[in-house]
């Protein structure tokens, strides 16, 4: 089903990145957990009144009175959105769009593996690795907070929270992945596959700035993010996770018809 | 009757601006060894490219084995050894490292072919691929592409970038797998390497078949030039008259093209007082030369030479 060989090298070098960013996530999240203690949660309480903009921009309003609300607002509204997607990026790089690009593809091609178990294989790699970040942050988030402040975190939501992040990285990673299949060149991928993502969050920070502007939100996918029904325990959570799942696999599914059928440029 | 293996209809593949190949038919034995020349540009890599399931022809299909090359790439693959005109590698990888992830794609478990040809080859593989030299490259390459014991071997300019020693070794190399019957399609720009392997060669030209000629009868049919050096002018110009086929003179010197039967230029040769008399064969390359100039454009028109097609 999968081209094993193949697998192992995509898995080997993924690792290396894998652990950069995961290292860079971890420190991230033990700081901003560590800052829940109330003295500094009053301070972001101030910034938050004093510029309600820029810090609704960057994602970081809201309620912050429980610990997993303060996570939400402070972690998952920005650095676990755009830590995360800039692995994918280079992930779905390496994994798809550096063979094709350098003309490697050939040698890989050049075996008795067909294009159709070679993409899924690809696929695969990435999509793991995606589950091993996002899973790996949040197992070190949780050990963080009981450390901390033990007993605080409401870990049902939590693990909600991750849940619904890693779905909406499954969507992000599948812009990058399609448009990866789609081009022949790198420059043309980064253009896309880095630009929309970057774009729908741009989409989303001046949705948040304010009431005219809220329309913007039916522009990009972020809008599928439910965190904030997690948080308050309210909406219909399922439906957004769904719609995220719905539009990775239509991603994903488009980005590897297209690898097996087009034509490839070496 | 030879089965054949390779199999080209009506071949179509357009890429604009008179780019791409046209209409091309070609059949390649079992057994044989094809040579195909042609231009930069003329559609050679375009060829290989439909053979090997990287492009999808625009019209006419490709067969290898009486299988299609892009829908069942993955089975042909599995019988085929190939060498591309640009290589690349998989980056961050040593030498071993990327023969051994070839093997493991092609699943082959004994490596003894592999190792053979290592040494076949003098090649130190430990080093990243990367830091390579294009010629140590080239050798990796061919190693990839003969590991499995493949039927079907495809070659795009597989000596570019080897030493004269190493391209004597890879010509070794065809020559004792032809002898085991592989089928093998070489693509290339040195004509030595096409004389020496080949029995028959394509010319194509702005993505057209202008001639398949055999080897065996094409050498043959060299023609041999005689530059004759007279004693006096005179006696040159006299010899114009005899109805030899004149290629050239310049004053006391005539070089004349014979073709088949020596001895009447010999017996008429007795009436003069000659200097000096030279052979000159035709080489490979000048039979093919005017494949690749611009000004003949009919390819083999002006001189008798048929296509097999």
């Amino acid at each position: 089903m999968i081209a094993r060989a193949l697998f192992k090298v995509d898995m080997k070098k993924s690792i290396k990145l894998m652990f950069i960013f995961w290292v860079i996530l971890v420190m991230y999240s033990v700081v901003i957990i560590w800052m829940f203690d109330p003295e500094f949660s009053e301070m972001l309480l101030q910034y938050q009144q004093m510029m309600p903009e820029l810090m609704s921009a960057f994602g970081m309003e809201g309620e912050t009175n429980s610990l997993i609300a303060f996570m939400n607002t402070y972690l998952y509204g920005f650095l676990m959105l755009i830590i995360p997607m800039i692995f994918e990026l280079m992930l779905v790089n390496q994994c798809v769009m550096k063979y094709v690009d350098n003309g490697s593809i050939a040698c890989i091609l050049a075996t008795p593996n067909s294009r159709k178990k070679i993409i899924i294989t690809q696929m695969l790699a990435i999509l793991i690795s995606i589950v091993i970040l996002i899973s790996a942050t949040a197992m070190a988030g949780y050990l963080s907070a009981e450390i901390l402040f033990q007993g605080e975190l409401d870990v049902a939501k939590y693990i909600n929270l991750n849940i619904s992040t890693l779905l909406l990285h499954f969507t992000i990673s599948g812009i990058s992945f399609f448009s990866a299949c789609f081009f022949n060149e790198e420059k043309n991928y980064l253009a896309i596959g880095a630009g929309l993502p970057l774009a729908f969050y741009l989409i989303q920070m001046l949705s948040g700035m304010g009431d005219s502007l809220d329309k913007l939100k039916y522009f990009t996918i972020y809008t599928l993010f439910p965190a904030d029904y997690i948080i308050s325990g309210e909406g219909n959570v399922l439906f957004y996770n769904l719609m995220m799942l719905f539009l990775a696999a239509l991603l994903y599914s488009l980005g590897a018809i297209r690898f097996i059928k087009k034509d490839m440029p070496i | 009757m030879e089965q054949s293996v390779i199999e080209i209809l009506n071949l179509t593949k357009d890429y604009g601006d008179g780019r791409g190949i046209f209409n091309t038919n070609l059949i390649v034995k079992q057994g044989e060894v094809f040579g195909f020349l042609g231009p930069n540009g003329a559609g050679k890599s375009t060829t290989i490219r439909n053979l090997m399931g990287f492009i999808r022809p625009d019209g006419g299909s490709c067969k290898i084995m009486g299988m299609d090359c892009y829908l069942e790439a993955d089975k042909i693959q599995a019988r085929l050894g190939y060498l591309a005109g640009e290589i690349s590698f998989i980056d961050g990888l040593t030498g071993k490292q990327m023969l051994d992830f070839i093997a493991d794609m092609k699943g082959i478990k004994d490596k003894s072919k592999m190792h053979e040809l290592m040494q076949h080859f003098e090649l130190n593989s430990s080093g990243k691929i990367k830091k390579m030299s294009k010629g140590m490259k080239q050798k990796v390459a061919i190693i990839c592409a003969f590991m499995g014991e493949p039927d079907v071997i495809i070659l795009d300019e597989p000596t570019s970038g080897l030493d004269p020693l190493m391209q004597n070794k890879f010509i070794d190399l065809i020559l004792e797998e032809k002898k085991k019957g592989k089928t093998i399609f070489i693509s290339s720009h040195i004509f030595e390497e096409i004389e020496r392997t080949c029995d028959r060669t394509a010319i194509i030209r702005k993505g057209r078949l202008v001639a398949i000629e055999d080897m065996k009868s094409l050498n043959k049919r060299k023609k041999k030039s005689y530059i004759i050096t007279f004693q006096s002018i005179e006696q040159a110009n006299q010899f114009l008259r005899e109805g030899f086929d004149i290629i050239d003179q310049k004053d006391k010197q005539i070089t004349v093209a014979i073709q088949g039967d020596i001895n009447p230029f010999i017996h008429s040769l007795a009436h003069y007082e000659i200097k000096n008399l030279d052979i000159k064969i035709e080489t490979i390359e000048e039979i093919f030369m005017h494949f690749y100039g611009e000004e003949n454009q009919a390819g083999g028109d002006q001189h008798d030479r048929k296509g097999t097609v």
